[in-house]
């Protein structure tokens, strides 16, 4: 039941690519945040959102196996649950973002707090936003996850022994699972608030912290069916267990979550469109001007009408190779998402430290744009290789020596996926 | 084996109906008529038997192009009908937004499209399934009235195929261990 010897090395050659990726990477990514943190921290966050997202959408999906069952979750169990684990590792990868927040949120940033009375209110009066406090929800945040990650981990790994007494599932994670699912939306919804939505502190949306965690359960699908995909010509048990039905179950998982993130995006811009108030507008003012709105169309075409087409298609679903490029093509857009969502709340800084600044220019400010640039862009893919490196080596060491498929799905025969069984 | 309406002997019976116990032996027994030639069978279970439409030959059926025209139907239709009313037949300046303001004309396409694809696929599957059909010639057998919904596995070779035959086709529902074999009569 363990790595065979092809698959080990195999791991090992991702490894040893991984090791100079995340070095270099990174070490660019610190001496351009030393250099230049305004431009570089967010291009950071945004890589961080998209590695943490994917171990944040593997422990969602993880508790929402124990919840609901099926046999989608079959193949890629294993992978779901060591994603979720890589969690521990990123709280290191947090710490830049908490040392460097002056650069990403303007409630951190005395130059533009000070002459504002909205983001005032909610930091000395309300007393929601404030480093304090985004460190104390982060800690209780990462703590949650860490402990429910390592929790499904160990417990799998446990019923992966072969004797007759250990059982083929975890049984109380299943029965305090909906408990979990509940802990993982609320803990996760706050991450996605506090990390990126209070970049832009005067804004308000109460439906994007669900957008933001649905496009990290999209990753985790996408990122699970390469991973399988590439599994199956190097793992026997893979071969067994990721059977053509259940791909297709992933292949039409991937599309639901596919059409809830097309969902949630539109539902948020079709609200703050028809209200078109002063605090929510310049959101989608300061994404759809300045080269934004290419990104913005990019996004509907590729990150939604292109893969959504193609995955109603039930031969895209039944052929590994097809529904592999369209999960290839939604992680790349859910990167260009993020960035999306991110970076333009730079403008906030327009005009911000600028020596002989005008009377009344740092508040008109915040109604300016920050252009689109391929900088921005470079800088994303920098520390998205960075922290990618990090993510895929921590992932491939938990993954090397421990069995790719979990025991309960070899001992639950996929020709008999229809049939009523005890095992789930 | 009986035969139930011995004064009918002349006519051709419906089919040949048998009874297998697993889903193993019905699988083998649909493929191996498929592969001879037989074209119109059909099975019966209680439970999707994974494989077995397929060993039957049944590959593509119509369902999923007529979601999609359906689908597609109802969000044009959706989509237009807001469009018609806003535009053309009674332009209103409502705070200032375009006529034609298509965030909010969303929804209800979504809501058409919806309706379109899941009317098409009702009706659609009921139509090619032939359904709704009062009479069929299976009800006539009293053990597959009576398992048929719980715990059996039936297959069922009809007449109207030009490879059936009585006898040769009988042989080959036989060589599955079937739990029972019967003639079943118009």
């Amino acid at each position: 039941m363990s790595v065979g010897e092809g698959l080990a090395s195999d791991i090992d050659r991702i490894r040893n690519f991984a090791v100079p990726a995340a070095g270099v990477g990174l070490g660019l990514s610190a001496l351009l945040a030393y250099l230049t943190p305004g431009a570089m921290l967010p291009a950071y966050l945004t890589a961080f959102l998209f590695w943490f997202g994917l171990s944040m959408g593997c422990l969602a999906l993880t508790v929402l196996h124990h919840l609901v069952g099926g046999n989608w979750g079959q193949p890629v169990r294993r992978l779901l649950e060591t994603g979720a684990v890589v969690i521990l590792p990123m709280v290191i990868l947090f710490i830049p973002i908490m040392i460097g927040r002056r650069y990403l949120y303007p409630w951190a940033d005395e130059r533009i707090a000070a002459g504002n009375e909205l983001i005032l209110y909610k930091r000395d009066v309300l007393g929601f936003l404030g480093a304090a406090k985004f460190a104390f929800r982060a800690a209780l945040g990462f703590g949650f996850w860490v402990i429910v990650a390592l929790w499904c981990y160990f417990n799998s790994l446990k019923c992966d022994q072969p004797d007759e007494d250990s059982p083929a599932s975890p049984r109380p994670i299943e029965r305090i699972s909906g408990l979990l699912m509940a802990g993982v939306f609320f803990t996760g919804t706050f991450a996605a608030i506090d990390w990126n939505m209070t970049r832009e502190p005067e804004w308000v949306s109460s439906i994007y912290g669900a957008m933001v965690l649905l496009g990290w359960g999209l990753e985790a699908f996408a990122f699970t069916i390469i991973l399988s995909t590439w599994l199956t010509s190097r793992s026997p048990d893979m071969r067994t267990v990721a059977t053509t039905s259940r791909m297709h179950d992933l292949g039409n998982l991937m599309l639901a979550f596919t059409l809830l993130w097309a969902y949630t995006s539109f539902s948020q811009l079709l609200i703050i469109w028809m209200a078109n108030m002063k605090e929510e507008a310049p959101w989608y003012v300061r994404r759809s001007h300045g080269g934004w709105e290419y990104v913005a169309t990019a996004l509907v075409i590729l990150h939604f009408a292109v893969p959504f087409l193609c995955l109603l298609f039930r031969n895209v679903k039944r052929t590994p190779r097809y529904l592999v490029r369209v999960a290839i093509l939604l992680l790349a857009m859910h990167l260009l998402d993020l960035t999306w969502l991110t970076i333009p709340a730079n403008a906030q800084w327009n005009g911000v430290g600028v020596a002989h600044a005008a009377e009344g220019h740092v508040e008109k400010a915040s109604t300016l744009i920050y252009a689109f640039s391929p900088i921005d862009l470079a800088l994303v893919l920098l520390a998205f290789v960075g922290i990618g490196g990090f993510w895929v080596f921590s992932y491939m060491w938990l993954l090397r020596d421990k069995p790719v498929v979990v025991r309960s799905a070899l001992t639950h025969p996929p020709g008999r996926d229809y049939l009523p069984t005890g095992g789930l | 084996m009986s035969h139930n309406h011995p004064h009918h002997e002349e006519e051709s019976p419906h089919g040949l109906l048998a009874e297998y116990e697993t889903t193993e032996a019905i699988l083998a027994a649909a493929e191996r008529a498929y592969s001879l030639g037989y074209r119109k069978m059909d099975a019966y279970s209680s439970v999707p038997v994974e494989g077995l439409a397929e060993a039957m030959g049944m590959k593509k059926n119509l369902v999923a192009p007529l979601v999609f025209l359906g689908g597609l139907g109802g969000g044009l239709t959706g989509f237009f009908m807001q469009w018609f009313a806003s535009v053309v037949h009674y332009p209103y300046d409502i705070g200032g937004r375009p006529l034609n303001s298509w965030p909010a004309f969303i929804p209800v396409t979504f809501e058409l499209t919806v309706l379109g694809a899941a009317s098409l696929a009702t009706f659609g599957m009921l139509a090619l399934n032939g359904l709704p059909k009062p009479y069929n010639p299976l009800f006539n057998d009293a053990n597959f009235a009576a398992r048929c919904t719980t715990d059996g596995y039936f297959l069922c070779l009809e007449a109207d195929d030009p490879k059936f035959d009585l006898e040769a086709s009988r042989a080959l529902l036989a060589e599955f261990h079937p739990k029972s074999i019967t003639i079943v009569d118009r």
